[in-house]
């Protein structure tokens, strides 16, 4: 992550880093209250945490950037919380607000797994409508590199 | 026999909620104690990997993090059924039922030798529900049978999909799907999972 930020950066990036495991992040109560038509809370989503400081980034953002280790061939559940909750800003304003947008994924992990952590990224890209710049999965010193160059190519 | 039944959805009264209550039904005809728990009301974060549970001591093959989650994994510990509910949210289950799978699998898994520190036989299932049409998850049920048989023989996987969403389907933003067809489905499809999930309960409490 801090390679990929400082290629980013390098190239002219502007970079907001948020650590989920370490902020106040509930999951999605699936209370469709963000995808209901007359909608009047001016609240992107009706739970108050620290979504509230990722939510207009994530609005402002041209490229949305997915780090996790691998838990059990998969994004940590910390991850998972705030994915969820991406839910509220596809609500918010339909999918088009996020199919205006990029994605990548950074992955550390040693073993076994990879194809289903990427089919899930498939299969939630895909959902999303977000263009897919690139992968970096693995535990090789190189991959600090390949990081580094995949931020640098964002511009 | 006491069967422990996790809610991984948020929404109660819903699709997962009701499936859920169904294979309780289906292990108590079966004579089984059950007990369901709802994981969005308890307070806890997924795996830190602190490492306590694989370090000897005596946290040795148990969770140590002392949150919400640690007396529900107590529960489980001492228990012979497990049965799984979770909606698919963006491709995967809910980021609750993924925290409690973290540290449900981490806890158990001997990382010396790959076999489990489960004492105690487990029978477990899992119950999916998704507005995704039929086997579109496949690969992922096949993921979480493959993590849960080391610690539990693995009975079964019901899945229930292109599940009714919100009653009125005019006041929300989900246009890309149709509710009369969803409507529809909960009449006629819907109770054929719902006996799947009661034969699930069934079959763990055996």
């Amino acid at each position: 992550m801090q390679a990929f930020t400082e290629g980013a950066q390098a190239a002219g990036n502007e970079v907001d880093e948020f650590m989920v495991a370490h902020m106040n992040i509930h999951g999605c109560l699936g209370c469709m209250k963000c995808m209901t038509k007359a909608k009047d809370d001016p609240h992107i989503c009706v739970q108050v945490d620290d979504m509230e400081k990722i939510y207009p980034e994530v609005m402002n953002a041209d490229v949305l950037v997915f780090a996790s280790p691998m838990y059990w061939w998969g994004i940590t559940g910390q991850l998972k919380s705030a994915v969820d909750r991406l839910q509220a800003v596809t609500g918010y304003a339909g999918l088009e607000r996020l199919s205006r947008k990029s994605t990548a994924l950074l992955m550390t992990f040693r073993g076994g797994g990879m194809q289903a952590a990427l089919s899930w990224y498939s299969v939630f890209s895909q959902i999303i409508g977000c263009r897919d710049l690139g992968t970096v999965i693995g535990f090789e010193k190189q991959k600090i590199a390949q990081a580094r160059q995949l931020g640098a190519s964002i511009h | 026999m006491k069967v422990i039944l996790l809610n991984g959805s948020p929404r109660k009264g819903w699709n997962t909620d009701i499936l859920l209550h169904k294979a309780a039904e289906g292990a108590e005809s079966a004579e089984a104690e059950t007990e369901i728990i709802n994981l969005y009301e308890l307070n806890y974060k997924g795996c830190r990997s602190c490492m306590a549970c694989n370090m000897d001591g005596k946290s040795w093959g148990h969770c140590a993090w002392n949150d919400d989650l640690k007396a529900v994994l107590d529960k489980i510990d001492r228990a012979d059924g497990l049965i799984l509910g979770s909606p698919i949210y963006w491709g995967d289950i809910t980021a609750e039922m993924r925290a409690f799978l973290e540290r449900f699998l981490f806890q158990y898994t001997n990382f010396d030798n790959g076999r489990s520190e489960r004492k105690n036989h487990l029978k477990a299932g899992f119950i999916y529900t998704m507005n995704a049409p039929a086997g579109y998850m496949n690969d992922l049920y096949e993921k979480y049978e493959q993590f849960l048989q080391p610690h539990a023989e693995y009975v079964g996987t019901v899945e229930c999909s292109e599940t009714l969403q919100v009653e009125d389907y005019g006041k929300v933003h989900l246009g890309f799907f149709d509710g009369e067809q969803r409507h529809n489905r909960r009449e006629t499809v819907f109770p054929e999972d719902c006996k799947k999930a009661f034969e699930l309960g069934k079959k763990i409490a055996q």
